[in-house]
C-alpha cells in the first residue's frame, strides 16, 4: 500500500496524472487501508495489548506477593496459568488468533513453570539445561502450531542454551566474547534457516518474510563475526602472532556465494543481498584497517589518517552500485517472469 | 498490486493521460540507504578527523571547505535526485562538510548555549537545502536533540520537568506532522513531512530509553515526589489527550460518526491506554506512533510502534515510582477494559458494501 501511494504521487509531479483527481486514484489504488483493513487491525491490536496488559499484570501481581507465598501455592499459580493457556488452546482452536496467541502464552507458562521448579529444587543442574529442556518440551507445540513467532522463540531459546553451554563455567557467558563459538551458532542457525524456508514453501503461515529475515540477520552476525577475526589472523604480523583465520574467511565466502545464489535466482528476497552487502562493507573496512596499521609508516599523518575514510567512502559506494544494480535486474525479472504466489511478487522489492 | 495493473485500473477509471504505463522509478529501500549510510558516515568522520588533526585548524579554510562540501552535496541532490549512486556519494560530502562546521563551532565558540544554537541553525539548513528524505530524517533528528540539550540548558534545575513538556510536545507534533503527510498530495512536501515524522518517532523512542534510565535516580525520584506529581500527571495527561485526538481524527476519516456504536468501543479503548498512561509512561505515546503507521501505511513506522510498546512493558516492572501491587492493578483493569472492547467490536457485524458505497458518495 506505501509503495502505491509514493509511486502516485511521483507519477502526479511527473504529469502522468492529473493532480485533481489524486484522491480518486489513491482511493482506487488502496493506497490507505480499507474498512475491512482497519477492523482486522483494531481486532488484533485489541486482543494483543489485552494479552500483553493482562500477562503482565499477572506476573507483577505474583512477583510482588512472592515472598509470602509458600512453595506449592507457587506451584499451584504457575500450573494454574499454564493449565488455563492450554485450555485457552484447547477450546479456541489454532485456527483463530486467538488460539495462537493462547498456545505463546502457554510456551512461556512453561518456562516460569521450569524455572521455579529450578529454583526450588535446587538439583545442581546447570542453567543451560533449563533452557534446553524448554526447548524439547516446547518443540511440539511449535510443530503443531506452525506459529512463526513461537518458532522464533524456540530458536532464540536455542541460542541461549547454546551459548549457556558452550561458554565457559567461570565466565559470564557473552556473545560475541573473545571465546565466542561463532561456528556452531552459524551452522544451528543456518539450518534452522534452510529448514524454514523449505517448510514456508509447503505451509503458507510459516512464509513470514520478517521472521526469516531476523534469522538470517543472525546468521550473517555471526559469520560477519567470524570473518572479522578471520581478517586479523589470516597472516601474521608484528602485532598479531596467529595465521589461522583462514579458514573463517572461506566459510564467509561458501556463505556469501550460496546465500547470493540463493536469494538473487531461487527465492528472491532482496534484502539478504542487502545483509551480503552489509557484512562485505565490514570485511573490508577491517581488512582496510590491518593492512594500514601495519603499512602506516610508509605515508604522512594525514595521508595515513585520510585514506582509510576516502577509501570506506570508495567501498560503500561501489557496494551501492553493485547492489543497485542487483536491484534494477531484479525489477526487470520481477516484471518479465511470472511469479508463483503474490508473496515472492511482494518480497523481491520490498 | 502490481504498478502495471494499477496502470491498467487507473486508465480504465480515465485518470491517466496515457495508455502506456510511464517507466518506474526504481527507490531504494529504507535499509540499504540504513547500511550505505552507515557505511559512509564512518568513512566520513574518519576524512573529517584527518582535517582536524593533521591539517593546520585554521577556521577560514575548514568553513571554505565545508561550505564546497555542502554545495556540492545540495547540487547532486537537486539536480539527480533520483541516481542513486551519486546520491550516496552526496550524502558523504554532506556528512564531512557538516562534521567540519561542527568542529569549527566547537573550536571557536565558547558559550555552551551559542554552540547549540549554531548546531541547531546547521540542522535546519540541511534539512532545508538538501533535497533528500535520508538527509532531512538525520538533519531533523539532530535538531530535536539539539532542542533537547537547550531544553536542559534552561531549565536544567526541573530537568523531569521539562523532559515532560518536551515528550508531551513531540507526541503531540507528531501526529499534527503524519496528519498533514497523510494529506499531502504533493511528493515533495511529503517527502518533507515523512522526515519530519520518522525523526519525532525516532526522538521519541530514545527519549523513553533515556527517561527511564534517568528514572532510577533516587534524586529524581525525590524531586518528583516533592515537587509536582500533579503537574507530572498533567503532562502524561497530554499524552493521552492525543491519543484521543488522533482516534477521533481518524474516526472522522473513515466515515465513522462518534455516537455510533464502534466509535465508542474504539474510543472507549483508546481512553483505557490514556489512563494507563498516567501511570505507564509512554504506554499512549507507544500506542500512538503504532496506529500512526497503519493509517499512513508505513510499516516502519508500525515496528517503531511495537517495538516501543513491547519496551514500555518490559520496562514498566523495573519503573520505581510506584510499587508493582499498584501496576498489577492498572495492568488487570486495563486489560479488562481491552478484552470487553474487543469482545464488543466483535459483535457489531461488517460494513455492507451498500453502506459503503452510499459512505463514499456523502
Amino acid at each position: 500500500m506505501n509503495l502505491h501511494r509514493i509511486q502516485l504521487l511521483l507519477w502526479a509531479e511527473q504529469g502522468q496524472l492529473d493532480p485533481a483527481r489524486l484522491p480518486e486514484a489513491l482511493r482506487l489504488a488502496d493506497a490507505f487501508p480499507a474498512t475491512d483493513d482497519w477492523r482486522r487491525f483494531a481486532d488484533r491490536l485489541l486482543l494483543a495489548l489485552a494479552v500483553l496488559a493482562l500477562s503482565s499484570g499477572v506476573i507483577f501481581f505474583f512477583a510482588y506477593n512472592w515472598e509470602r507465598l509458600g512453595h506449592f501455592s507457587r506451584f499451584a499459580l504457575a500450573e494454574g496459568a499454564l493449565a488455563v493457556t492450554l485450555f485457552g488452546v484447547w477450546r479456541l482452536g489454532l485456527d483463530r488468533l486467538s488460539g495462537q496467541a493462547s498456545l505463546f502464552a502457554a510456551a512461556l507458562c512453561l518456562g516460569a513453570l521450569l524455572a521455579l521448579l529450578g529454583q526450588t529444587y535446587q538439583t545442581g543442574a546447570d542453567v543451560w539445561e533449563l533452557f534446553a529442556v524448554w526447548c524439547v518440551l516446547i518443540l511440539p507445540w511449535a510443530l503443531l502450531g506452525r506459529q512463526a513467532l513461537l518458532w522464533l522463540f524456540w530458536l532464540a531459546l536455542l541460542n541461549v542454551a547454546l551459548l549457556l553451554y558452550l561458554s565457559n563455567a567461570d565466565a559470564i557467558p557473552r556473545l560475541f566474547g573473545p571465546d565466542f563459538n561463532w561456528q556452531t551458532f552459524f551452522i544451528v542457525n543456518l539450518c534452522a534457516l534452510a529448514l524454514w524456508e523449505g517448510a514456508g514453501r509447503r505451509f503458507a503461515e510459516l512464509n513470514r518474510r520478517w521472521a526469516l529475515r531476523l534469522v538470517a540477520l543472525a546468521v550473517t552476525s555471526y559469520v560477519t563475526y567470524g570473518a572479522v577475526i578471520g581478517v586479523w589472523t589470516a597472516w601474521e604480523s608484528p602485532f598479531i602472532n596467529r595465521n589461522d583465520g583462514g579458514d573463517a574467511l572461506l566459510i564467509w565466502a561458501l556463505w556469501a556465494a550460496g546465500f547470493g545464489y540463493f536469494y538473487r535466482y531461487r527465492a528472491r528476497d532482496f534484502f539478504m543481498l542487502t545483509l551480503i552487502a552489509a557484512s562485505s562493507l565490514l570485511l573490508a573496512a577491517s581488512t582496510l584497517i590491518r593492512l594500514l596499521t601495519e603499512h602506516w609508516k610508509q605515508f604522512d599523518l594525514f595521508t595515513a589518517s585520510l585514506m582509510p575514510g576516502v577509501l570506506i567512502i570508495g567501498i560503500a559506494l561501489g557496494v551501492g552500485a553493485g547492489l543497485w544494480r542487483i536491484r534494477k535486474d531484479m525489477a526487470v525479472d520481477a516484471r518479465e517472469k511470472p511469479r508463483e504466489s503474490a508473496h515472492e511478487a511482494a518480497r523481491t522489492l520490498e | 498490486m502490481k504498478p502495471q495493473e494499477l496502470w491498467n485500473k487507473l486508465h480504465a477509471a480515465g485518470l491517466t493521460r496515457q495508455e502506456a504505463m510511464p517507466a518506474i522509478v526504481l527507490r531504494a529501500p529504507w535499509y540499504m540507504e540504513a547500511i550505505l549510510f552507515l557505511g559512509l558516515w564512518t568513512g566520513a568522520v574518519l576524512v573529517v578527523c584527518a582535517f582536524v588533526f593533521f591539517l593546520p585548524k585554521e577556521s577560514s579554510v575548514m568553513l571554505f571547505l565545508s561550505g564546497v562540501a555542502l554545495a556540492l552535496a545540495c547540487w547532486l541532490f537537486r539536480s539527480c535526485p533520483e541516481n542513486f549512486f551519486l546520491g550516496q556519494f552526496a550524502h558523504a560530502a554532506s556528512l564531512c562538510g557538516a562534521g567540519l562546521i561542527l568542529f569549527v563551532i566547537f573550536q571557536e565558540v565558547t558559550g555552551h548555549e551559542t554552540q547549540l544554537r549554531l548546531q541547531l541553525a546547521l540542522a535546519l539548513l540541511v534539512f532545508c537545502a538538501m533535497n533528500n528524505f535520508v538527509q532531512r530524517l538525520v538533519a531533523a533528528s539532530a535538531a530535536l536533540s539539539v532542542i533537547a540539550m537547550l531544553c536542559r540548558y534552561y531549565w536544567g534545575d526541573a530537568r523531569f520537568l521539562w523532559m515532560e513538556w518536551l515528550y508531551a510536545g513531540c507526541a503531540f507534533a507528531f501526529v499534527l506532522v503524519w496528519q498533514r503527510e497523510m494529506k499531502t498530495l504533493r511528493y515533495r512536501r511529503n517527502q518533507i513531512w515523512r522526515g519530519v515524522g520518522y525523526a519525532l518517532a525516532l526522538f521519541l523512542l530514545a527519549a523513553m530509553n533515556f527517561s527511564f534510565l534517568l528514572s532510577q535516580d533516587s534524586m529524581w525520584i525525590a524531586k518528583a515526589t516533592q515537587e509536582s506529581a500533579r503537574v507530572l500527571s498533567a503532562l502524561r495527561v497530554l499524552s493521552g489527550m492525543t491519543l484521543l485526538w488522533l482516534a477521533v481524527w481518524l474516526l472522522r476519516r473513515e466515515g465513522v460518526a462518534c455516537s455510533s456504536r464502534l466509535a465508542l468501543i474504539l474510543m472507549s479503548a483508546a481512553l483505557g491506554v490514556a489512563l494507563l498512561g498516567m501511570e505507564m509512561p509512554f504506554a499512549a505515546v507507544a500506542l500512538l506512533i503504532l496506529v500512526t503507521g497503519f493509517a499512513a501505511s508505513a510499516p516502519v513506522l508500525l515496528g517503531i510502534g511495537a517495538l516501543m510498546l513491547l519496551n514500555v512493558f518490559a520496562q514498566y516492572y523495573y519503573w520505581l515510582e510506584v510499587n508493582l501491587l499498584r501496576k498489577s492493578i492498572y495492568l488487570l483493569l486495563t486489560g479488562g477494559i481491552l478484552l470487553l472492547c474487543r469482545l464488543a467490536l466483535l459483535k457489531i457485524p461488517p460494513r455492507r458494501a451498500e453502506e459503503k458505497e452510499e459512505g463514499e458518495h456523502e
